[in-house]
């Protein structure tokens, strides 16, 4: 989970999988100079059509969070299992957003963080 | 002239994919049709009469999208509207709207419960609020999209004169959202529990034009609807899934949204 924690140089296991966090936080970003660095080597490196469809992804999850967040979404009940786990591992204990999903677990069932 | 998403049912061939690009936007890089139909059908979208809001309100919710995200960063509990100057006096959107717009495109992460019933219903009624909300995501993502390739962000058409068609759906109530949420059944998601989508599917089911509009930008930008539910392992356009799903997380990650 360290590539959407805390992207660095690894890969981890996904092909081009540092260089698409990268470009995330890019296009996150309000860097203009970044965001033509990062396009440039998503380029280089995957080519158009991938970059259009990365580019594309990226955009499409910054719609649905502002909706998600915007509508105080919770998680869908199939998701409650393992969401505490899921939280854990991506830092989420901190994000406004876990307040939507009142997971109300025990302390046996949640993880040491 | 109610709000209604362009509806596409025929192929798209080549020479009708390049046309569409050269309309839309400069660039040579290879837009897939699929997300050239979205896009003029979301610019087509946003210059028409809403469900609660006109046509030119739209408009000039597009172009506040557009001025939040550009300016200068402005803490998250700084309203725009009490900045000297930002906000101009005759401004076609109420200060509600404004402050709400901006909270939205650039502090998403602090948004709470708390700040939603600061605006709702006593500033904006939950219908106002949800198409709102809509119409702010759906820019974003056109926005950064454009943004990410380094082409020029879409322009709109004149905003269409028209009222509002003021459509409620029926049952809608607030009980596991913020906003109040209307049922849908929906086969595509999951044929066995049709009536069971997701809560994200259901977030702007009070306004139907904006959650429909919605799905027709996730269907040409990530995975069709029923295929969330499938096969992970497959990719889809040119990227793996496991990319895909990346992208994804890291960019929740970023904007902090938990779902």
């Amino acid at each position: 989970m360290d590539l959407v924690t805390q992207p660095g140089d690894d890969d981890g296991g996904i092909p081009h999988g540092a260089l698409l966090a990268h470009l995330c936080d890019a296009v996150a970003g309000k860097d203009a100079e970044t965001m033509t660095n990062v396009r440039e080597q998503v380029l280089a490196t995957m080519g158009p059509d991938r970059l259009v469809d990365a580019v594309g992804v990226t955009a499409m999850f910054h719609m649905m969070n502002r909706v998600a967040n915007g509508t105080g979404t919770p998680l869908d009940p199939v998701m409650l299992k393992v969401a505490p786990a899921v939280a854990a591992s991506i830092d989420a204990a901190g994000y406004l957003s876990t307040a939507d999903t009142p997971m109300g677990l025990s302390a046996a069932d949640t993880p040491q963080l | 002239m109610s709000a209604r998403p362009v509806v596409f049912d025929e192929p798209y061939r080549w020479a009708n994919t390049l046309r569409m690009q050269a309309e839309l936007y400069d660039t040579t890089l290879p837009l897939r049709a699929e997300i050239l139909a979205s896009h003029r059908a979301a610019a087509e979208h946003w210059s028409s009469p809403g469900t609660w809001w006109t046509a030119s309100e739209r408009v000039a919710v597009v172009n506040e999208v557009r001025a939040a995200w550009d300016a200068a960063p402005l803490p998250p509990w700084t309203a725009p509207s009490t900045v000297d100057g930002l906000v101009s006096e005759d401004h076609p959107l109420p200060a509600a709207a404004v402050d709400m717009i901006w909270r939205l495109t650039n502090h998403l992460t602090t948004l709470t419960h708390d700040w939603y019933r600061s605006y709702v219903p006593a500033l904006l009624t939950p219908q106002h609020y949800v198409e709102l909300v809509g119409v702010v995501a759906q820019v974003t993502l056109v926005d950064r999209f454009a943004d990410g390739l380094g082409i020029e962000r879409i322009s709109l058409p004149d905003p269409q004169p028209g009222e509002p068609s003021r459509e409620q759906p029926a049952g809608a109530e607030a009980t596991t959202h913020w906003v109040p949420t209307a049922p849908i059944v929906d086969g595509s998601w999951n044929p066995a529990t049709a009536a069971d989508v997701p809560n994200v599917r259901k977030a702007l089911s009070l306004v139907a034009a904006e959650r429909i509009m919605q799905w027709v930008l996730i269907d040409a930008h990530y995975v069709p609807g029923g295929a969330l539910a499938g096969d992970l392992a497959t990719g889809h356009w040119s990227l793996e899934r496991s990319q895909i799903e990346l992208l994804g997380a890291r960019t929740s990650a970023v904007n902090e949204c938990f779902y």
